[in-house]
């Protein structure tokens, strides 16, 4: 199956329904703030077994694509941004909002999201398989080192402080050590436990973290209310000498986008964040931002939506995850049968241009659904949480159950959920721990294989260019902090 | 910052602690390779110590804080006011979650039945209003409970607990 028969598989009756469907859970989900993506995907992973792996990719796509929309409508409405990467949204979508404009900021926010999706995808398209020819070259060493960045990446830019981020990467990657060791076939630190031979199952890892986290939070404060800001519909659509002046932000901020959607392991929230900065430094009236600035509204959301497609790139080509939410895409490949990386053209070009088409046909529904479903997002806000805790713990348990038919899953996930709860309250970031958990096997193996070549000889990892200007970056990140604290200090 | 934070900052660095202790401890024990130079012991001792050096310097920076300057208000750019937190609610829930999983553990009632009773208890439980949303929790308690049983049993032809 080529790109264009991916395309016309979509527009069967059922793939196309499952995108539908997937989008729209998206968008809800997206909206309501404390729930996330990753947690609609983790929940729907143990539904998508019976399916074939092209229509689950194609539902998985389509959730992502809407959940990082769909947070922009309780950013601008609410001041809460439905997910993280629609927090720059707020400062400009909710001052548009009190000035009685906010069907202006969520048309342009939509419009925005569109152009950003549509600009990545062109990338996605004509990126993953040039890098993915490439990455048949790279040697266990260079894969090494592009695991140690990626983790040392999406550490710096993770929360507040680097050293946390890095302290949750570590936890992560230690939980991915126990079971069976493919070198020795000899099985380590399973805690005396049998059933830990095989390690920790993906499922009830980044369901307990993202799902039962995420709820044991939302408990603390269940009838929580948010103040809502007055909106009339229409007004939405803007001129087209509006747009023109908006052009030449569009294409940089979803340039941005796309490009910090490559770099391994930082997605969304990064992206809007950098083209936000950049959008402001680069504007005659940077007072403006903040304020209700119509384009720091279309920078963050062309950004945040750039990223998805950009952040399959790497995934799709080297089977490093762009993204938190690209490590389920991850983990759903790999619950099929699936090892994303350079080989994934030769084995499975079917599922690579399913989930290009996929992403797509995700982004133009996402934009006539977004436009449908405004009046419903502002009610689906209303749902009491009494409601929608409960459901989710249900639907948590069932389906960790249904992935492996053992209760000691369901006894992990609830453990790793009280553990994703203590995170989140202590400030350690989530992403860099489920990156370092779904890598570390990776690196490991990489690096152990490499060794093996070399008969013990560290060497390349010093000497192999790719691996060296890795290993550099690596460190720059790490000293970066105490540069930057050292210089304040002396300022 | 505010205390509870704080606290769950510093149980995580203890926990991660202990943990980095036992892959040493585990690590030291395993056999090294036959084939291959460093054997499957020397990548987790090796993240183990850097957890180790790391959870200290969480720590510290938590002392030297702590010792710095008085504890500020916590800051919620987003939400306005810090909201109340239930804390009463959290553990009843969890308590309550556990026992449903050890009950389906058991095999002493059908899963669609268990659940139901669990989101019965749940929603009341986090309801502020349970008598006026009583009829509301016992039609969602029911659709969903047998529901799943239907659709995980019937559809999905899952084995359920």
């Amino acid at each position: 199956m080529d790109l264009f028969q991916s395309f016309l598989y979509l527009m069967g009756p059922w793939p196309l329904f499952l995108c539908v469907l997937g989008t729209g859970l998206g968008i809800i989900v997206g909206a309501i703030p404390g729930l996330s993506g990753a947690m609609l995907i983790a929940l729907t992973l143990p539904l998508t077994f019976k399916m074939v792996p092209e229509d689950a990719m194609a539902l998985l796509v389509s959730m992502y694509t809407g959940s990082i929309t769909g947070g922009l409508v309780s950013a601008i409405l609410l001041r809460i941004p439905g997910t993280p990467s629609n927090v720059i949204t707020v400062f400009d979508g909710y001052a548009m909002a009190q000035k009685g404009q906010a069907g202006q900021a969520l048309g342009l926010g939509i419009a925005a999201s569109f152009f950003g999706a549509v600009f990545a995808w062109f990338a996605l398209a004509l990126l993953t398989r040039p890098l993915a020819d490439v990455a048949v070259r790279f040697t266990p060493f260079d894969y090494f080192a592009m695991v140690l960045s990626a983790l040392v990446l999406i550490s710096s830019v993770s929360g507040t402080s680097m050293v946390k981020g890095l302290l949750a990467g570590m936890i992560g990657v230690l939980f991915a050590f126990p079971g069976l060791d493919d070198n020795t076939g000899s099985t380590r630190f399973t805690f005396g436990m049998w059933q830990l031979t095989s390690g920790f199952d993906i499922l009830p890892v980044l369901v307990g973290v993202f799902g039962i986290g995420t709820v044991m939070n939302e408990l603390l404060r269940p009838r929580a209310r948010f103040e809502r800001i007055a909106y009339a519909p229409g007004g939405m659509w803007m001129k087209l000498s509006e747009w023109k002046a908006q052009a030449w932000n569009l294409i940089r901020s979803s340039a941005i986008g796309t490009w910090i959607g490559i770099l391994p392991g930082i997605g969304a929230s990064v992206g809007s964040l950098v083209a936000y900065t950049v959008a402001k430094n680069l504007s005659a009236t940077p007072e403006a931002f903040g304020k209700g600035a119509p384009t720091g509204i279309v920078a963050s959301e062309a950004a945040n939506n750039a990223t998805v497609g950009g952040a399959l790139i790497p995934l799709l080509a080297i089977g490093i995850p762009g993204s938190v939410l690209d490590v389920f895409l991850m983990g759903a490949m790999q619950i099929h049968g699936i090892q994303p990386g350079p080989l994934l053209f030769e084995q499975h070009a079917s599922i690579v241009y399913v989930v290009i088409a996929a992403c797509l046909v995700s982004s133009v529904l996402m934009l006539v659904q977004m436009v449908l479903m405004i009046p419903l997002l502002r009610r689906v806000l209303d749902v009491p949480r009494q409601f929608v805790l409960p459901l989710i713990l249900v639907f948590c348990v069932v389906g960790v159950f249904a992935s492996s038919n053992r209760m000691f899953d369901v006894w992990i996930m609830l453990g790793f959920g009280v553990l994703g709860f203590l995170m989140e309250r202590g400030g350690l970031p989530l992403g860099p721990f489920v990156i370092g958990f779904i890598l570390a096997p990776i690196a490991e193996s990489r690096l152990r294989q490499g060794l093996m070549m070399t008969d013990g000889d560290y060497s390349p990892l010093f000497t192999q260019p790719l691996t060296l200007s890795l290993m550099v970056l690596s460190a720059l990140l790490l000293c970066w902090p105490f540069v930057r604290s050292y210089r304040l200090a002396r300022r | 910052m505010g205390d509870r934070e704080a606290r769950a900052e510093t149980l995580i660095a203890l926990l991660a602690i202990v943990l980095s202790g036992f892959f040493l401890f585990e690590g030291a024990r395993l056999k090294p390779g036959v084939f291959e130079p460093i054997g499957p012991g020397a990548v987790p001792m090796g993240v183990a110590v850097v957890t180790m050096v790391l959870s200290a310097m969480v720590l510290f920076g938590r002392w030297r804080s702590a010792n710095a300057r008085p504890q500020q208000a916590d800051v919620r750019p987003f939400d306005g006011p810090a909201p109340h937190e239930t804390w009463a609610l959290l553990l009843a829930s969890a308590a309550m979650t556990a026992v449903y999983v050890l009950v389906l553990q058991s095999g002493a009632g059908r899963y669609g039945y268990v659940t139901v009773a669990y989101l019965l208890a749940m929603f009341l439980a986090l309801s502020d209003q349970a008598r006026k949303d009583l009829p509301w929790a016992v039609a969602l308690a029911l659709v969903f409970g047998l529901g799943l049983d239907y659709v995980f049993r019937h559809l999905l032809v899952a084995d359920l607990p």
